[in-house]
């Protein structure tokens, strides 16, 4: 399995969460409501054209709004291949993080 | 509306457009607008506006990344075609990127050897302050230069001139024994010099200290070489080596073998102290030279103040003196040397000569890959067409074509760099020295190249990129559109450039191996055949006469003579001759060898009049003077024999006159030469022997040597062995030539092989047609070679002229050369032509032999 970037797999459970509705500003805003930090608008392209060349996303053309003056979406879904990336991510973080307590309120030391 | 207002300013929205290298850019600013109004509704116009820009810059590094990764993409894509274009066309990507490479490494590998030569004795930290003394001797009008002088010279001028920081004395001491417990060999390869040599040079001392090493007159320097011949893992300093059985020498020093680009090669040295102890020096004569001198100046001194203080040196001592001191810079040894009559300037004059044969490689290497690049491209008119069509501008094609030759060079850069890593030991060993990648220089050169390989790539890329870029897509694949005939000018004048260099190359290296063959074979006026020497060394020289009488007993030895120096090269002379009726200010040098009774025979030279020594007459011994015809023709007389001749403070008379022989190299002129017996000076044996049995001969040799002189070892040398090493730097020159010059032509070769197919290619219809019309072979084939005849035809006219200016001041160094005869040039047009039409002859007649049905149904 081809390892993705942390960058790479958000976008793409975020493009799956949003389902009909993902494209450039939906991601960003979800991205940065999810995480809290600030991202640049930028920033989400390039991980998208390169899922996309990796076949676990695809893309098309959608409608346009006054808001975006005449240009239309670029809308993003999510592949077969692409789920079962997320599926495999998902997987190998289970048997990372097995058995690891929540050390929210504890220090190091005391493990 | 609202939103008529709240609009990014134009500059950020032009950037953002700059920024988007990607086709769908505009959905991609549809984001940015449509977070821009939802932020102006929110929270006003200002603050969306500053978001906005601020989105910009910081999108910036994603995006440059972006693009970066998507003209990878269409990198990957050009190389992908040009790694097809090298596979489809095998044979013209072969000729063109092994031509370029091989022409590179050439040049590479000359341009170590250049450098090598440039950077002798570089290394002394002292270099800049450095210098030889030597001599102008003044004979009537004729100059004559020596590099040695007198023996008390280097103390005096340090101690009269205040410029001068310190001198040193430089000389062979001689061949020593030396014995080390059981280990005892004759040693050579000794110096005696003064101490302060150590300091002036830079010859590191690995254990002992510079300063003080050589104060002690039994001190001894040796270098790692000797260290591991007597001692072998064992610490030598401090060890004592008994030399010629008589004094015991301390080691006090060890220092790092001598780097072969230095001047001075020794492997041990020994103080001058040593020397003087022994009586060989002649501490007080300021009219004899032996031994060169070696001055450190002060570094704010004037070098032309110091040679005018020490001009007129000599002749404040020695009134009579014809001689005048210089000043030589050490590190212009190497290259600008000479002695004698005249400056020629011998090592410099090759490093000239490759340095424009290096250029030369390189320039028909560079032409070629750009006459074949062109040629090449024209047949890509149909790929440019297509790429129009689908959507490739302009600038990506110039892109593309500059890119693609550029790679082209530069895999050939990559294979000559391998080439040259390869050839390097091979190359050291025609050169004849240990050469490498770490010469002060490569690096610069190695950039230098790296800069020429652009530059060929991007003028090779510029008629694909540049021409064939402009082109209407609808005319290229129409058809139609055919190569300018600018561009096939610009080849032709490209393919004349090339063969006028290789025939030029072609007439040098034949050229300068007749004369090296004229030399060779030159009679020397002496049989140097079956002749071999005895080095007469320590006190075996008291046994001469001894082993002569024993040697001569036997029939199987022709000849036996003693003689001070070998009659391969007779380097001592002296002024002052005089004979009745000579003019007094007339001031002359004569050679002056002493010989035993039979040398004359021995050597086979031959008499022009009067007689040979001979022990009938008992003022032979030391009183008389045997000279060469060039003394005859000093002294303008009709007859010499029985004439005064007063030389070398020996008041004797003439008994016969030898033809001239050579007795130095061939180069140099036969200068006048006396020779006298007497035997207290020999430091050879020659004795000849016959030409059958020769083993059976030396072993007689060698019994009798071990008979009469037990107690030192036995070595012998052919004269043909020093004959030989002699004109060892021409034979090397000569072989380097040789190889460069095929290189050259070779390159040029493959241009005209690749360049031949491709016109035949474009000429295939034409050659239909014709074989249609009824043409047979042979006129097609003659008309295909034709235009490159005539080419190389052209080329030969504006070869010859140069090769002739060039090659006759080459030859004017020569006291004795070969003719430059017209044979010479007419071979190497032969040569050319031969190999022109060899290359284009096979293309034509396989265009020729072609069946018109194939090149003509697509019409």
């Amino acid at each position: 399995m081809e390892m993705l970037t942390k960058l790479e797999e958000l976008i793409l459970l975020s493009v799956w969460k949003l389902k009909e509705n993902a494209y450039g500003t939906t991601i960003y805003k979800h991205l940065r409501q999810v995480t809290g930090k600030k991202l640049s608008l930028g920033g989400v392209y390039f991980p998208l054209d390169r899922l996309t060349k990796k076949d676990y996303l695809y893309s098309y053309t959608g409608e346009s709004t006054q808001e975006r003056r005449g240009l239309s979406k670029r809308y993003y879904r999510i592949t077969d291949q692409g789920l079962k990336a997320l599926n495999d991510i998902k997987r190998i973080n289970e048997i990372m993080w097995a058995g690891y307590p929540d050390l929210a309120f504890s220090s190091g030391k005391n493990i | 509306m609202k939103n008529k207002q709240i609009r990014p300013s134009k500059i950020a929205y032009w950037l953002l457009c700059r920024f988007l290298g990607k086709s769908d850019h505009y959905t991609l600013i549809g984001d940015f607008e449509e977070l821009y109004a939802e932020i102006a509704l929110e929270r006003g116009v200002f603050f969306a506006f500053i978001w906005y820009w601020g989105q910009i810059l910081k999108s910036v590094p994603a995006f440059i990344s972006n693009s970066v990764y998507w003209s990878g993409q269409m990198i990957k894509n050009y190389l992908k075609i040009a790694l097809r274009n090298i596979r489809r066309h095998k044979g013209y990507s072969f000729i063109n990127i092994t031509g370029l490479a091989i022409g590179m490494a050439c040049c590479l590998l000359i341009t170590i050897w250049v450098l090598d030569e440039l950077s002798y004795d570089k290394f002394h930290e002292n270099s800049a302050n450095l210098y030889r003394v030597e001599e102008n001797q003044d004979y009537s009008g004729r100059n004559y230069h020596v590099s040695v002088t007198p023996y008390p010279l280097a103390p005096v001028l340090k101690a009269e001139i205040p410029e001068i920081t310190d001198a040193t004395r430089y000389f062979w001491a001689g061949g020593l024994l030396f014995r080390y417990g059981d280990k005892s060999f004759f040693e050579d390869d000794i110096r005696a010099v003064d101490p302060s040599f150590l300091t002036m040079f830079s010859y590191p001392l690995i254990k002992g200290d510079k300063t003080t090493a050589l104060d002690s007159p039994y001190s001894l320097v040796i270098n790692e070489e000797i260290a591991e011949k007597y001692f072998g893992e064992e610490d030598p300093l401090g060890k004592i080596i008994s030399i010629n059985n008589e004094y015991d020498f301390t080691v006090t020093g060890l220092m790092k073998n001598v780097p072969h680009n230095s001047y001075l090669q020794f492997s041990m040295l020994v103080p001058y102290e040593f020397m003087k102890n022994t009586g060989k020096t002649r501490e007080t004569e300021f009219g004899s030279n032996s031994i060169l001198t070696f001055v450190q100046l002060d570094e704010k001194a004037s070098v032309d103040q110091v040679n005018e203080k020490i001009h007129g040196f000599i002749r404040a001592r020695l009134p009579e003196s014809v001689t005048t001191l210089m000043l030589m810079p050490y590190t212009r040894l190497h290259l600008h040397e000479y002695f004698g009559w005249e400056s020629s300037g011998d090592a410099i004059q090759y490093v000239y000569i490759f340095s424009i044969i290096a250029l030369f490689v390189l320039l028909i290497a560079c032409i070629n890959f750009m006459n074949l690049s062109t040629a090449r491209s024209a047949n890509r008119a149909k790929e440019v067409g297509l790429r129009k069509v689908v959507g490739a501008l302009k600038g990506h094609l110039i892109r593309q074509f500059y890119g693609e030759s550029v790679l082209f060079a530069l895999i050939a850069l990559i294979l000559a760099v391998g080439i040259v890593t390869l050839l390097l030991p091979a190359f050291s060993s025609v050169a004849d020295k240990p050469l490498s990648w770490n010469v002060t220089g490569a690096g610069a050169i190695l950039a230098g190249l790296a800069a020429i390989t652009l530059f060929t790539g991007l003028v090779a890329g510029s008629y694909p990129a540049l021409f064939l870029s402009a082109f209407q897509p609808v005319r290229v694949l129409r058809g139609g559109i055919k190569s300018g005939a600018a561009s096939s000018r610009f080849r032709k004048i490209l393919v004349v450039v090339q063969f006028s260099l290789s025939i030029l190359l072609i007439i040098g290296t034949t050229v300068v191996y007749k004369q090296m063959n004229y030399m060779k074979n030159r009679k020397l006026g002496w049989d140097r055949e079956h002749l071999i020497y005895i080095p007469l060394r320590a006190d075996t020289k008291k046994s001469y006469q001894a082993l002569k009488t024993e040697l001569v007993k036997d029939s199987r030895i022709l000849g036996v003579a003693g003689t001070y120096m070998l009659p391969t090269y007779i380097g001592s002379n002296s002024g002052g001759a005089d004979w009745e009726g000579k003019d007094p200010n007339q001031k002359v040098l004569i050679g002056i060898n002493s010989v035993d009774f039979d040398f004359i025979e021995t050597l086979g030279i031959e008499m022009a009049e009067g007689r040979s020594f001979s022990r009938e007459f008992s003022s032979d011994l030391s009183k008389t003077f045997i000279v060469n015809k060039e003394v005859a023709k000093l002294m303008g007389k009709e007859s010499v024999v029985g004439e005064r001749f007063s030389f070398a403070g020996v008041d004797g008379t003439i008994v016969g006159v030898m033809k001239n022989f050579h007795y130095q190299p061939v180069r140099e002129k036969i200068e006048p030469l006396a020779i006298i017996v007497t035997p207290e000076y020999f430091n050879y044996v020659l004795i000849r022997i016959p030409p059958e049995n020769i083993p059976v001969s030396l072993k007689l040799i060698e019994n009798t040597w071990n008979r009469v002189i037990p107690n030192y070892p036995f070595e012998y040398r052919f004269l043909n062995e020093i004959f030989d090493r002699m004109y060892r730097a021409e034979a090397k020159i000569g072989t380097l030539l040789k190889y460069f010059s095929f290189l050259a032509v070779f390159i040029a070769c493959l241009g005209l092989f690749g360049l031949a197919s491709f016109t035949a290619e474009q000429r295939t219809k034409e050659i239909g047609i014709r074989k249609v019309l009824g043409a047979n072979v042979s006129q097609i084939t003659l008309l295909l070679c034709r235009e490159f005849f005539l080419l190389v035809l052209l080329a030969n006219l504006i070869a010859w002229p140069s090769a002739y200016f060039i090659m006759k001041n080459w030859l004017q160094s020569y006291a004795y050369r070969t003719s430059l005869g017209l044979l010479i040039f007419v071979a190497a047009m032969a040569a050319a032509l031969l190999v022109a039409l060899l290359s284009v002859s096979f293309q034509a007649v396989k265009a020729a032999l072609s069946n018109p049905a194939d090149s003509l149904r697509y019409e």
